[in-house]
């Protein structure tokens, strides 16, 4: 009886909130470019709807070198209808952005971590971060790695180079 | 009511005292406020697996229980009209337009791809023209494991419930970092089952009581410097003498905002996104600009912040004037960890969590923070004073930014609440809202989990938040046989009286009740962790007050589905809260036999007597009773059994029979 009590105590304990290196390991496909163009429609179960982004390719750091990139995320509206989920990125036309795409089971490229993998480029060229965590997911530190936030306001051209580095296996951090 | 709803969303024209769920569209709301049917699928059930044979739901969690907390917690808003029906069971699934409003755990493709990396999601549909909402399904991430146990790594059911239920009513996501409608929450931690004041500020402006919610209102204007609208800001109103702390939204075309929030005395101050939210944690659309180059800002001023009093009549219109320029610092890494030193300290990017009534050390880091000084750090809110002389740089670091230590002191206190970080420093300021969720410390029956009193020799759970050592330790007998009074720096009095201690954990201690109080009406419980007093508590003395661990079949099995309990046969009622039995038992020490007491059980609305009621021969403190199921009990998987021990009951419980 005494494990029995003892069982039912409770713990702290932290899910890791996506670093750097954590979001190009999991990315299928990293790439810069401007938002093209947008359009929105149900899944075939009629289901769910989804946003569709088409991205112009201007910079590979991951995957398939292709001139457009087509990003799927839940939410929209079709026909006076409109589906929402919190937290869900949103993109719009002649935006500039870096993007971590990791591929769904359903075959649509996602943001990674529920938006942590959208940075907004400034036309001064610099990144900018627009979610932080994800939607209940507990976040920690991990000493270890390279935070997201540290990238806010930084260099677009010296993030694709730490991303690039990572890639290829090295060391992610400037010297 | 429909009507009077719409009225209100026309009048608000800015953002009211919580986010609005698409800041630059429809005000998302429902038009069945006062009678939400949620119905749950069948297949939520305790020890679910998912599509690859993992543990979705852990076997030993109550979901429906948990579900039903969940909706009980919004339905307790007394200043609001919303109220949720009594679930109910269904075979249906997610369907968008099916205006069925479904709790989801089904692993397909579709359902992972939509889910991503959240932990649940609530997939709200609304008629874009005037924002009606129409059907909300809650699906839950086959990837993570659920629980109503705080098992290690799982997400605690009642508190995800709770969040996206708010989501089904319409709320976005908030800056206060403490609420149940911040975007993140921590496993094993059930923080985000309970609604802040921000929360209910949300529920009771959208969907305010019949009659009112008795709120104030105040509007204005935050405006950047040169008088430009301040677009995107964070606004909010912080009753500092009881931690009150309702956020909005400033307009992003004009900078406008407008606010419910309970009367009283606030600060008011607006502060950029970019911290621990972001717009896009805001659902914010994007390509429209949110002004974030700004400190925040304080109503009269940072320096001399003014009160500002609200109260009932007429709304009462104020202008934020921010400061511009950039950030000194980054959004800090804030901590816990214990007053007697540096170890076991942890770091949080979302808010911390303590007991009322205790003290413990805040820990803060980050870019920008070193050198820090005592007029760089106050605590506004939760009764938390910074304890003087006790700030201090350690030798530790985080991401290689030193780390900075304060002992907090928190006075006692009844209700949850918030305390805010205010960093200021140099000509900025940066701060953390609701950063600190202050809780009641529980004392409750380790079987019921139910608290309202306590009786001689019953087994109780203290819970709190870091009461107790971070590596858990167990009591043992001494040389006399006495379990021990003094495990892992924890101790337990009742009026004086050491309360041996079957388990010490960092948030929970179970104690056994000293038989000595039988003789009080009430007694005073000192809860004490490494010297210093974690919780005082005056808690009525009942002669028994039952509460059930479990139930066996006489062979040991539970009597679920798979081993269900035999009309005729017998089973064992586990628990605690027997009272005084006829046959004395002493504190610490293992139950004599027949130490028996007076008891009914009713199965299925029938009553038995027991075979035998008493304490557990050998235990300590525990509670055993033996019953036949009685003929006639109806056959069936979820059939009530409840003990009665004098004038007190035993929560209900469900078995199967057949």
């Amino acid at each position: 009886m005494l494990a029995m009590l003892g069982a039912f105590a409770c713990r702290a304990t932290i899910v890791p909130r996506l670093s750097l290196e954590e979001m190009v390991a999991r990315s299928e496909t990293i790439v810069s470019g401007q938002v093209a163009r947008i359009w929105t429609a149900w899944d075939g179960p009629h289901r769910f709807i989804w946003t569709h982004t088409e991205i112009s390719v201007s910079n590979v750091a991951k995957g398939n070198r292709s001139e457009k990139v087509v990003v799927s995320e839940p939410g929209g509206v079709v026909d006076g209808v409109g589906m929402q989920l919190a937290g869900t990125p949103r993109y719009t036309p002649g935006e500039q952005v870096m993007v971590f795409l990791e591929r769904m089971p359903n075959g649509y490229l996602r943001t990674a971590g529920m938006g942590q993998g959208k940075l907004s480029l400034s036309p001064d060229g610099r990144v900018h971060l627009t979610h932080a965590g994800a939607d209940l997911a507990g976040r920690a530190i991990a000493p270890h790695r390279t935070p997201l936030q540290s990238l806010e306001a930084a260099d677009a051209n010296q993030v694709r180079r730490r991303v690039a580095r990572l890639v290829s296996g090295a060391s992610g951090r400037d010297r | 009511m429909t009507l009077r709803l719409l009225a209100l969303l026309c009048a608000a024209g800015a953002a009211w005292s919580y986010v609005p769920r698409d800041p630059m569209g429809a005000n998302l709301h429902r038009v069945d406020a006062s009678n939400i049917q949620f119905l749950v699928n069948q297949r939520i059930t305790a020890g679910l697996a998912n599509a690859d044979g993992r543990v979705w739901i852990t076997g030993d969690s109550d979901p429906v229980n948990a579900i039903g907390a969940a909706l009980a917690t919004w339905s307790g808003v007394t200043t609001s009209a919303v109220r949720f029906l009594a679930r109910q069971s269904t075979p249906a699934l997610n369907n968008a337009s099916d205006r069925q409003h479904v709790m989801v755990f089904s692993d397909t493709p579709d359902i992972r791809s939509v889910l991503g990396d959240a932990v649940a999601v609530t997939a709200i549909y609304y008629v874009v023209a005037d924002g009606a909402i129409t059907d909300t399904d809650i699906i839950f991430n086959p990837k993570y494991t659920f629980s109503t146990t705080f098992a290690a790594d799982t997400m605690d059911l009642q508190s995800v419930v709770t969040h996206e239920l708010g989501h089904a009513l319409g709320a976005n996501h908030t800056n206060v970092l403490g609420a149940a409608m911040f975007q993140s929450g921590l496993a094993d931690d059930n923080c985000q089952a309970s609604l802040s004041s921000d929360d209910i500020a949300f529920v009771s402006s959208l969907y305010p009581a019949i009659g009112g919610n008795g709120f104030a209102t105040v509007a204005g204007r935050a405006a950047l410097a040169g008088g430009q609208p301040l677009r995107g800001g964070m606004v909010t109103a912080l009753n500092p003498a009881n931690g009150v702390t309702v956020s909005g939204l400033t307009s992003l075309a004009d900078g406008t905002f407008r606010f419910q929030a309970p009367v009283g005395d606030y600060l008011l101050y607006v502060e950029p996104l970019g911290g621990y939210v972001w717009p896009g944690n805001l659902y914010l659309p994007a390509g429209v600009a949110v002004d974030t180059n700004f400190q925040s800002s304080f109503l009269g001023g940072n320096r001399n912040p003014a009160v500002l009093t609200l109260s009932l009549g007429p709304e009462i219109n104020v202008t934020l004037q921010a400061s511009t320029g950039s950030p000194a610092f980054r959004t800090p890494f804030i901590g816990l960890g214990r007053t007697t030193g540096s170890e076991g300290a942890t770091f949080y990017q979302g808010p911390v969590n303590l007991s009322s009534g205790q003290s413990a050390d805040l820990l803060i880091a980050g870019e920008g923070i070193d050198p820090l000084a005592d007029e760089n750090l106050q605590v506004l809110g939760g009764g938390i004073t910074l304890r003087a002389g006790t700030l201090h740089k350690t030798e530790s670091t985080v991401q290689g930014f030193p780390v900075y230590r304060v002992t907090v002191d928190i006075a006692p206190a009844t209700l949850r609440t918030l305390g805010t970080i205010v960093l200021p420093k140099g000509s900025y300021t940066v701060t953390l809202t609701g950063a600190i969720v202050v809780s009641p410390p529980q004392v409750v029956n380790a079987g019921s989990y139910l608290g309202g009193a306590v009786s001689p020799g019953e087994v109780i759970s203290f819970f709190g938040a870091r009461v107790g050592p971070s590596t858990p330790a167990y009591g043992r007998f001494d040389a006399t046989g006495v379990l021990e009074s003094n495990v892992g720096d924890v101790s337990i009095e009742f009026d004086g009286i050491p309360a041996p201690v079957f388990y010490a954990g960092q948030n929970q201690m179970n104690v056994q009740v000293p038989y000595e109080v039988a003789t009080q009406k009430s007694t005073t419980m000192v809860a004490t962790f490494g010297g210093q007093a974690r919780g005082v508590f005056t808690i009525p003395v009942k002669a028994s007050h039952p509460g059930i661990c479990a139930v066996t079949n006489a062979d040991g099995s539970l009597p679920g589905p798979q081993s269900p309990a035999a009309v005729g046969g017998s089973v064992v009622i586990w628990g605690t809260g027997a009272g005084i039995p006829a046959k004395p038992a002493k504190t610490g020490m293992p139950s004599p036999p027949n130490a028996t007491v007076q008891a009914m059980v009713t199965v299925g609305g029938i009553s038995a007597t027991p075979l035998y009621a008493g304490l557990t021969p050998g235990g300590v403190g525990l509670m055993q009773v033996n019953v036949t199921i009685p003929a006639g009990s109806p056959a069936g998987d979820r059939i009530p059994l409840q003990v009665r021990i004098g004038n007190t009951e035993s929560q209900t419980v469900y078995i199967s029979i057949r």
